[in-house]
């Protein structure tokens, strides 16, 4: 892995060296018009989840290969997108993609119409979940993990599976009380996700677990900063479903932060990008979104621990959890980009399985 | 100002302020987004809320909370501006910076310094279970949550209390004082009443600022219990999935409907008021009371404030900002490091972030006090409803809560035409900020007005000169000392706002305040910390070179 990692700019410095209009890896001739049209448009703008921290390599790749094509990117709150997009989509003109990790309410977006058609060309190399309709591609696979406090948690209560959230919140309530935390489901789009889909995988498991949270009156927050924050300083001391992405890059700093692939199955996210029909500029925002997909742009994604979605590559997790690198991909369940998502979001659905929660855990 | 300038400023903050309103009261009786087509008049949100008991919940902890902050930051924050302005109290020129800081971060990053202190595993809460053998309080409850707002309020009151303190006449004081009355007794019975009017008023603002408070209790409320109005809010927005801005809207229509007759409580208090105070600013020196024996446990008290309101927060953010770890089990002194730092200072968004927030605090926020000081000279020392129509209106953007008034002053810049081309420039988020710091501004510009006598403007128009040039040559000048203080004032608060421009911001005019909510989501509090830190450090320098400029000239 490091040596793949070592070479990668040296791979970068003589593509561009060779040129800078040169077609993506693996696209095919008739790109270039695409290419074409979206250097004259000359600009693109993204609205996204992903803070521009992380993002800085990619953009400079991606300006470093389409010099003429200037790229404005705002990083902001998933609700702050939706009240955006379809407040300006109202007057005619709106980003040219939209590239969030709250597939949900992407969903919703894409489902009431604010989607345009595109078929990308690295559509074939996209498994079926991460693909809806030509319309919303996913661009990432990022599993979802368990965190523990290395100080507070005993290796013999280090959690492999849900099963044994549920004996540790059931068997040590007194110890785990007001210990164990996740994303905030009722005012959260991002834990109100996690909380659906696994819902849809495994029903009474995801009932059984809420329960038993509940007994050991679980604290949810939204909003990951919070989370990890009070994860890694034992105010709790075992977190649900975070995003690995964020937690590795904490991780690098503060080592008390364990992760764990929950062995039972391991939820995959994955950012959800479209490009909106109201889109000024539609060619570049479709450039954007297959420079994501790219191996160039997947793989320089993968070195901020946001895995490739293509399956012509292979996510190496080791980067994510090192001395775990062989985790069973079986146990991997991709949250697949389709209706379901956005079923989740109608209000009577959404209300009934809001309160079905409420009852379980107790919370607000 | 002729009549017709007057109205006519008037009316521009009254169109200024009432559309985005309207926007949203209109907003409350619909089905659906205003600018969608299947959007049809409905009621079903006001059912929807008066129905919920929740809201009613959050509702009445709302109402507590303001109430229960309001007597104690008024009080100390009285206590403390007239220690400071009118007492021999040590060192009473150096106190008074400090006692500001609390409005120098945002409440979220106040909270989160909270919570690193005196949180269960905070650094202090650790040492006194050392010490012990146990924690003696909860941050999440909701008394903590009512005396971390009041203590930490205390400078919106000192800010009114002192200005106005500032300008009485110490004559009555000195008598009284001479006369054999306790430094007490002189305060509470001479200065006081004298300075009620402004009380009174900072106290009206507290109460909605209690009401409308959102990043203490987003942090500080246990995520299971309490929940106030603006978190209720907060969770309404999504409840039914997509963002429903009518439920939004109804919440606002509730918090008008609190705010209206506050204010015209207000105006009758000051009508009542104004009957005491015979003594308006002249000129004249002032003389410091001696507060005697008293002297040395003043400064006490104001120092124990300080450190529970002050250097508790700020010197745990401080410390967390150059840790990789803390809390139960975590050993600082290995833990320390610059990392946070270096990281920050590669964030592609660091340089613009800190050089918009500079100028929109400096520039914007000079430009804004210039805005007040117009709505100000239009309607100084004029009796007419014109004026109490302004009262009424500049209050208002304080009763919606920041995340809706950006949002409205989103959908003006977007759906008036003319407008969009500003939207995601600096001026649309200045415009934002200056709107909804009005009835602060206003008030802070008011106050160095009142205290100009008459007198000396009635000099110059007998002396012959036009309206116009008595306010260049004899007004301006006079209060210039005053008006440079409202500068450093907002330029304080400008530093730290963002809510207010959140929908405005685009790439190039990004804000400190924006980058923070962009990093805290994706759980980088290492680099929230290192630049609420940055944020910090620019208001203290901004504010410290603020003061040695206007010290020359003005002392």
């Amino acid at each position: 892995m490091r040596n793949v990692l070592l070479s990668i700019p040296i791979l970068l410095c003589s593509t561009v060296w060779a040129s800078s209009q040169a077609l993506l890896e693996g696209f095919p001739e008739s790109y270039a018009e695409t290419i074409k049209a979206a250097t004259e448009e000359g600009a693109v703008k993204i609205y996204t989840t992903t803070d521009i921290g992380e993002m800085g390599d990619l953009l400079d790749a991606f300006k470093q290969r389409f010099p003429g094509i200037s790229v404005e990117y705002i990083d902001s709150g998933s609700a702050e997108i939706y009240n955006k997009v379809t407040a300006e989509t109202a007057t005619g003109q709106t980003a040219d993609l939209i590239w969030s990790s709250t597939m949900n309410l992407i969903m919703d977006l894409v489902e009431t119409g604010y989607a345009a058609e595109y078929e990308s060309p690295v559509t074939p190399m996209l498994p079926d979940w991460a693909k809806y309709k030509n319309l919303a591609y996913g661009t990432t696979s990022e599993p979802l993990v368990f965190a523990y406090n290395k100080r507070l948690v005993p290796p013999e209560d280090v959690p492999a599976t849900r099963a044994d959230i549920i004996k540790l919140a059931t068997e040590k309530t007194d110890a785990y009380r007001g210990k164990i935390t996740m994303s905030a489901v009722s005012s959260g789009m991002f834990g109100y996700m996690v909380y659906t889909s696994e819902l849809k995988k495994d029903k009474d498991g995801t009932l059984a677990l809420l329960g038993a949270l509940g007994k050991a009156e679980v604290k949810t927050y939204n909003g990951s900063g919070t989370l990890i924050e009070k994860l890694a300083s034992g105010e709790h001391v075992i977190g649900l479903n975070l995003i690995g992405s964020y937690l590795s890059t904490r991780q690098k700093t503060d080592p008390n932060l364990g992760l764990i692939f929950p062995s039972d199955y391991t939820t995959v996210m994955s950012r959800v990008a479209f490009v909106p029909h109201a889109a000024k500029n539609p060619n570049a925002g479709r450039l954007f979104l297959d420079f994501l997909l790219s191996k160039e742009g997947q793989t320089l994604l993968t070195e901020r621990s946001m895995f490739p979605v293509r399956t012509d590559m292979s996510a190496d997790t080791s980067y994510l959890i090192p001395g775990q690198a062989d985790v069973p991909s079986e146990t991997f369940y991709p949250i697949a980009i389709d209706t379901a998502l956005s079923d989740s979001m109608k209000p009577d659905v959404r209300v009934e399985l809001l309160d079905q929660y409420k009852k379980l855990t107790g919370t607000q | 100002m002729n009549r017709y300038a007057r109205i006519m400023v008037i009316a521009i903050v009254a169109v200024t302020i009432l559309t985005p309103m309207g926007l949203v009261l209109y907003q409350s009786v619909l089905s659906a987004p205003f600018f969608m087509p299947k959007a049809e008049f409905s009621l079903y949100a006001f059912k929807y809320i008066f129905t919920d008991p929740t809201f009613y919940k959050a509702l009445g902890t709302s109402l507590l909370v303001a109430a229960g902050m309001t007597p104690i930051s008024v009080l100390i924050g009285v206590a403390f501006a007239f220690l400071v302005v009118r007492t021999d109290l040590p060192g009473g020129k150096w106190i008074e910076p400090f006692i500001m800081f609390p409005m120098f971060i945002s409440s979220i990053i106040l909270a989160f310094g909270y919570v690193v202190a005196l949180g269960p595993v905070g650094v202090v809460s650790l040492a006194v279970r050392d010490l012990v053998g146990f924690i003696p309080w909860n941050i999440y409850s909701l008394p903590s949550l009512i005396i971390i707002a009041g203590l930490t309020h205390v400078p919106h009151v000192f800010i009114y209390a002192s200005s106005a303190l500032r300008n009485l006449n110490s004559e009555a004081e000195e008598a009284a004082r001479t006369a054999g009355g306790s430094p007490f007794r002189v305060a509470l019975t001479i200065s006081l009443p004298m300075v009620l009017p402004a009380i009174l008023y900072s106290s009206v603002l507290l109460l909605f600022l209690g009401i409308e408070l959102f990043g203490l209790p987003l942090i500080l409320a246990d995520p299971a219990g309490a929940m106030v109005l603006s978190t209720y809010l907060y969770d309404l927005v999504t409840f039914l999935g997509a963002p429903s801005y009518q439920l939004m809207a109804v919440v606002v229509v509730v918090l008008i409907a609190i705010a209206l007759p506050l204010v015209f409580m207000q105006r009758v208090l000051l009508r009542r008021a104004d009957l005491y105070v015979s003594v308006k600013g002249k000129a004249s020196q002032q003389e410091r009371l001696r507060l005697g024996v008293w002297r040395w446990p003043a400064l006490v008290v104001i120092f124990a404030w300080l450190i529970c309101s002050v250097i508790i927060p700020i010197a745990a953010l401080i410390m967390r900002s150059f840790v990789t770890t803390w809390g139960e089990g975590a050993v600082l002194l290995d833990s320390l490091t610059l990392h946070h730092y270096e990281t920050l200072l590669r964030h592609p968004n660091l340089v613009r972030g800190v050089v918009n927030t500079v100028l929109i605090a400096t520039v914007g926020g000079a430009l804004a006090v210039a805005a007040y000081t117009t709505i100000n000279l239009a309607v100084h020392r004029w009796n007419s409803g014109w004026v109490r129509v302004l009262d009424y209106v500049a209050l208002l953007p304080r009763a919606m809560p920041g995340i809706v008034a950006g949002l409205s002053i989103f959908w003006i810049f977007l759906f008036v035409a003319p407008l969009r081309p500003l939207r995601e420039t600096l001026v649309s988020v200045w415009l934002a900020y200056t709107m909804v710091w009005l009835a602060y501004g206003i008030r802070l510009v008011g106050m160095s007005l009142m205290q100009i006598d008459p007198e000396l403007q009635e000099a110059g128009r007998v002396a012959g000169a036009t309206p116009a040039r008595v306010r260049w040559t004899v007004t301006i000048p006079l209060i210039r000392a005053g008006l440079i203080g409202c500068w450093v004032l907002i330029f304080v608060l400008f530093a730290k706002e963002y809510s207010a421009g959140l929908f405005l911001l685009g790439a190039g005019s990004e804000v400190i305040g924006s980058m923070l909510v962009s990093l805290w989501g994706t759980g980088a509090i290492d680099l929230v910390t290192a630049l609420a830190v940055v944020n910090i450090a620019i208001s203290g320098i901004g504010v410290a070179l603020m003061l040695l400029v206007v010290k020359p000239t003005h002392r």
